[in-house]
């Protein structure tokens, strides 16, 4: 049942695989079978090289209860695990390798080892298991296989345990001794990519900021092109523009989904307000300390706004609401006052 | 997730029973409840494999706990965000043929995908420790050493468990089991107080109570767990500082190789009265006409809830018929060693 399940979650065409191999086998019918099939594997992007491909064959071939190019689809069927495995580690955020190396080997390999054992013959030691990982999942721009120093690093390294003449199942063990470094350097490249993505941002984000610092600032153009109108030619200025102009005005600065603390805007708001309306006041109007009069008058708006309204911090379009009534009757005050 | 989001404690008792533990702490927590966590361990590991004098309960293990959490009343403030409690529990042998334990508890402002979380530490964390032991042991020999050894393992299972909170929920497909029920338990709490604890079941008599304890550890076992459990929960609770809430058992499964038991609980709680009814359900009972799914078993005893009569037989008969009326109080030991001279005993 397991060896079912596996095989549907990562199939592989074996149709397709097995005519393109027949191909092969018919162009080279000279070749030893091994090579045959190490030649069709290499043309599918697998391995080294032939030479190397034909020893790791020549090694496991009579460690293997189905036939070399089974061991061969297995070999592809690997790649798509790996595959798979690769684009679950891209999005993943651990705080260690451990975590990584037990995560990963639970999620796609537990379930895979049992089956890649169901392929082996019973005497193959745990050492040739763990190598086996490492032929299948290493890619192959890292690591050159040589199969005898492979073999021997791992046999140094992963016992095969009895108990008299019953084998110890200790699957798990070489299992996660087997992919620690697959997977230690695969998360490294990961991260690698991450930080180097996060300096490309940093970068354009920079030069993206000086624009966006513009953006932080309240824009009130139009209430300085109504004072303006207004002191020219002293036509009322409807409440309806009055509105316009102060939801403009605070639209400018805050965003809807963002939240903002009062104290952080209080300071920016009073000031590009005072400035705007004092930009619009003609000389008629304007009296050399126009701008600090206005920031007093404005402070003070605000300040009753504050003992009403305690909140700190709200949202961009919350704000906008709650400070809309208080600024256009401070305007419309203003304008009215202005003689 | 920031540490004082969950509780998440992984205990883990060997061939020898020395327990080690690993318990995810926030800095906030007093000493003294630090200390107290210590204890936890003895509390939670201790009762999953059950063990008796009695030749019944033996090879029973608790797989799992799981309880639903409900705010108290009046504490609106500084509300405690949890939502997900329970405990996971694995029983394996080591190479000599002794059990070795494996506990997790887990308290989730989410609610969790609890197989994976159970087939984390089931598939892998508690066979890894026994396997690695024996490859370290082989490798290292005499300069091996099992308490630094099963430090890191805890550590690494924490993680792992932690690293699987907050994750969606999968949906599995699991075939519809049709369970026998064996027995209904009444449980009233009055603020904090054990006020009534019952259990309704057949005729001491009945060729059918006999049956029963060959799919039960016993009467008296079964009797006792929601309270002990629900106990240790709020004790956990409470130690972890989470005051703005309290607990009442949902789910109790218990095993012993191709035996199991399901036990669930439905609760209300009015005027500071917390009242729970939970059915003793068992699949493959042998009389397959009168077993029914889990949600016959969850409206009747809602009903009883949302009845509210003095006298919840009425209801009780329709879930098995084959029970008596007679209640039998399970509040004190005296009771429940009536309990166990009526009902555990097969001749």
């Amino acid at each position: 049942m397991e060896e079912i399940n596996l095989e549907e979650m990562y199939d592989i065409d074996k149709d397709r695989l097995f005519k393109y191999y027949e191909r092969i086998k018919n162009q080279f019918s000279n070749l030893d079978p091994l090579k045959i099939v190490a030649k069709f594997l290499n043309n599918q992007s697998i391995g080294d090289s032939i030479d190397k491909v034909y020893n790791i064959f020549d090694y496991y071939n009579d460690k293997i209860k189905k036939s070399i190019l089974d061991f061969a689809f297995e070999w592809i069927r690997a790649q798509k695990i790996r595959l798979e495995y690769k684009k679950y580690l891209i999005r993943a955020q651990y705080s260690d390798y451990e975590l990584a190396i037990d995560d990963c080997a639970f999620l796609f390999f537990i379930k895979y080892d049992k089956y890649l054992r169901t392929i082996l013959k019973e005497d193959v030691k745990e050492f040739e298991i763990s190598a086996l990982y490492e032929i299948f999942f290493i890619p192959f721009q890292i690591s050159s296989v040589n199969i005898k120093n492979l073999l021997e690093r791992h046999r140094n390294k992963i016992p095969t345990l009895f108990k008299e003449s019953k084998r110890i199942n200790t699957s798990l063990i070489t299992l996660r001794l087997a992919l620690e470094q697959i997977i230690k350097s695969d998360y490294d490249g990961v991260l690698l990519s991450r930080r180097e993505e996060a300096q490309k941002k940093d970068i354009m984000g920079t030069k993206a900021f000086g624009s966006q610092n513009m953006q932080m600032e309240f824009n009130g153009t139009l209430l300085e092109r109504m004072i303006k109108t207004y002191c020219f030619n002293k036509r009322e200025i409807k409440l309806a523009d009055i509105d316009n102009g102060i939801v403009s005005f605070l639209n400018s600065y805050f965003k809807f989904g963002k939240f903002y603390d009062y104290d952080e805007f209080e300071e920016k708001l009073k000031d590009s307000l005072a400035e705007y309306i004092n930009n619009g006041l003609t000389e008629r109007y304007k009296k050399p300390d126009s701008l600090e009069f206005l920031k007093k008058l404005i402070k003070e708006v605000l300040s009753e706004f504050r003992t009403v309204h305690t909140i700190k911090k709200l949202d961009g379009a919350a704000w906008v609401n709650d400070l809309k009534s208080v600024l256009k009757n401070f305007f419309f005050k203003f304008i009215n006052d202005l003689t | 997730m920031e540490e004082s989001d969950f509780i998440l404690g992984l205990f883990f008792s060997d061939e020898n029973n020395l327990i080690y533990d690993n318990i995810k702490l926030s800095e906030e927590l007093p000493e003294e409840n630090k200390n107290r966590l210590k204890m936890l361990s003895y509390k939670f590991l201790g009762p999953i494999f059950l063990t008796s004098a009695e030749r019944s309960e033996e090879g029973w293990k608790i797989d799992f706990i799981e309880a639903s959490l409900s705010l108290k009343k009046g504490l609106t403030r500084n509300v405690d965000i949890l939502q997900s409690f329970f405990n996971i529990n694995s029983t394996l042998c080591s190479e000599e043929g002794l059990p070795t334990h494996i506990s997790a508890l887990i308290g989730s402002p989410h609610t969790e995908d609890v197989k994976i979380l159970h087939d984390k530490l089931v598939q892998y964390i508690h066979p890894v420790i026994l396997q690695g032991k024996l490859v370290l042991e082989s490798v290292l020999g005499s300069d091996f050493k099992f308490s630094d050894f099963i430090k890191k393992e805890l550590k690494r299972g924490i993680n792992l468990l932690e690293f699987s909170l907050g994750k969606a929920r999968k949906m599995y497909w699991e075939e519809q089991q049709q369970y026998y029920c064996l027995g209904i338990i009444e449980r009233v709490i009055e603020r904090g107080i054990k006020k009534t604890s019952n259990l309704y079941t057949f005729n001491k008599d009945d060729p059918l109570r006999k049956l029963s304890l060959d799919f039960i550890p016993s009467f008296y076992t079964i009797a006792i767990l929601p309270d002990y459990y629900e106990s240790l929960i709020n004790e956990t609770l409470e130690l972890f500082n989470r005051k703005s809430i309290f607990s009442n058992i949902s789910v109790i499964e218990l095993s012993n190789q191709n035996k199991n038991i399901f036990y669930f609980e439905e609760f209300n709680v009015e005027n500071d009265i917390k009242k729970s009814y939970g059915a003793i359900l068992v699949p493959n009972f042998g009389i397959p006409d009168e077993a029914k799914n889990i949600s016959f078993y969850r409206r009747n005893l809602r009903n009883i809830l949302d009845l509210n009569k003095d006298d919840p037989f009425e209801i009780i008969v329709k879930i098995n018929p084959n029970f008596k009326s007679d209640k039998w109080c399970t509040k004190s030991e005296e009771d429940l060693t009536k309990i166990s001279e009526c009902f555990d005993k097969k001749v």
